[in-house]
């Protein structure tokens, strides 16, 4: 499903997204586009699965993309904020569809005011892309 | 709410536009610990396998409804949501007879699967021997 002008995308990219998404189809389009472009994709479910994962020491994550309303009782908000406390320096990536929640991640995020759901999918990959230049490198 | 219509679009657009997808098998993966899903579904992809996760039997039957038919369903038994691994298992024989079902479980025994599953393994199990009985059951089709 790789889209015009994303061939640049593919090639050497072995940076890891954790996509946080509570609908599976939602899901599976959103990490199957992300495959495509070269990324390892981590799906999680919930945010007690992306803590899960997050919490352990011997795996990583390069950026966050999460959904605001994961349906259980942490929400991508709550989420966000424990990957700050937590796992400070890894980049979240909020997408909501309310314009009150995209102030609220406009606050919690650096790498921009929030993402619209359902996604575009281009959208999403060229915010991914520059959140992962603009890492310190090494 | 998302578009459904743009999402059934899309769903079937990922495995039905690109030739590569199409040639390797798809193997949807239906396990409720995100480690062991990740795991499994890495080893697969690695195998050269095309791979659906889902986390409950209900989103399997969620993906099942909307995208393309799998290859190979993985499933574990027990799980969250209103529907467990041996009811997915006993709904993909009646729906989808040519689909293969490999049933994994820490608690179940095989004789209870029988009829629904062909194969079963038993957790833990080693992620070879999972790539491999997928791969018979592909190589077997």
């Amino acid at each position: 499903m790789r889209g015009d002008g994303d061939t640049e995308a593919v090639a050497t990219v072995t940076e890891t997204v954790l996509v946080v998404e509570a609908d599976v189809l939602v899901r599976l389009v959103i990490a199957a586009y992300l495959r495509d472009c070269g990324y390892r994709v981590i799906e999680a479910t919930s945010a007690d699965e992306a803590m899960l994962f997050l919490g352990r020491d011997d795996l990583r994550a390069d950026v966050v993309l999460c959904a605001v309303d994961l349906g259980g009782e942490t929400d991508g908000f709550a989420l966000a904020q424990w990957i700050r406390r937590q796992r400070p320096g890894l980049e979240v990536l909020l997408a909501g569809t309310v314009a009150r929640e995209a102030h609220i991640a406009g606050q919690l995020c650096d790498g921009g005011p929030h993402l619209a759901r359902p996604y575009a999918p281009q959208v999403v990959l060229d915010r991914i892309r520059r959140l992962l230049a603009r890492r310190p490198r090494g | 709410m998302v578009a459904l219509g743009f999402l059934r679009m899309t769903v079937l657009d990922t495995y039905a536009a690109e030739p590569d997808a199409c040639a390797r098998p798809m193997v949807l993966v239906v396990e409720d610990e995100i480690l062991i899903r990740m795991m499994v579904s890495e080893s697969l992809r690695q195998a050269g396998c095309e791979v659906v996760e889902a986390a409950s039997a209900d989103e399997a039957l969620e993906v099942l409804e909307l995208s393309a038919s799998p290859d190979v369903l993985v499933t574990d038994v027990k799980m969250p949501g209103s529907v467990d691994g041996l009811e997915l298992a006993s709904r993909v024989r009646k729906t989808l007879p040519g689909l293969k079902v490999v049933i994994t479980s820490g608690h179940a025994l095989a004789q209870n699967t029988f009829g629904l599953a062909d194969a079963f393994l038993a957790k833990p199990f080693g992620l070879d021997q999972l790539v491999g009985q997928v791969r018979a059951l592909v190589d077997a089709a």
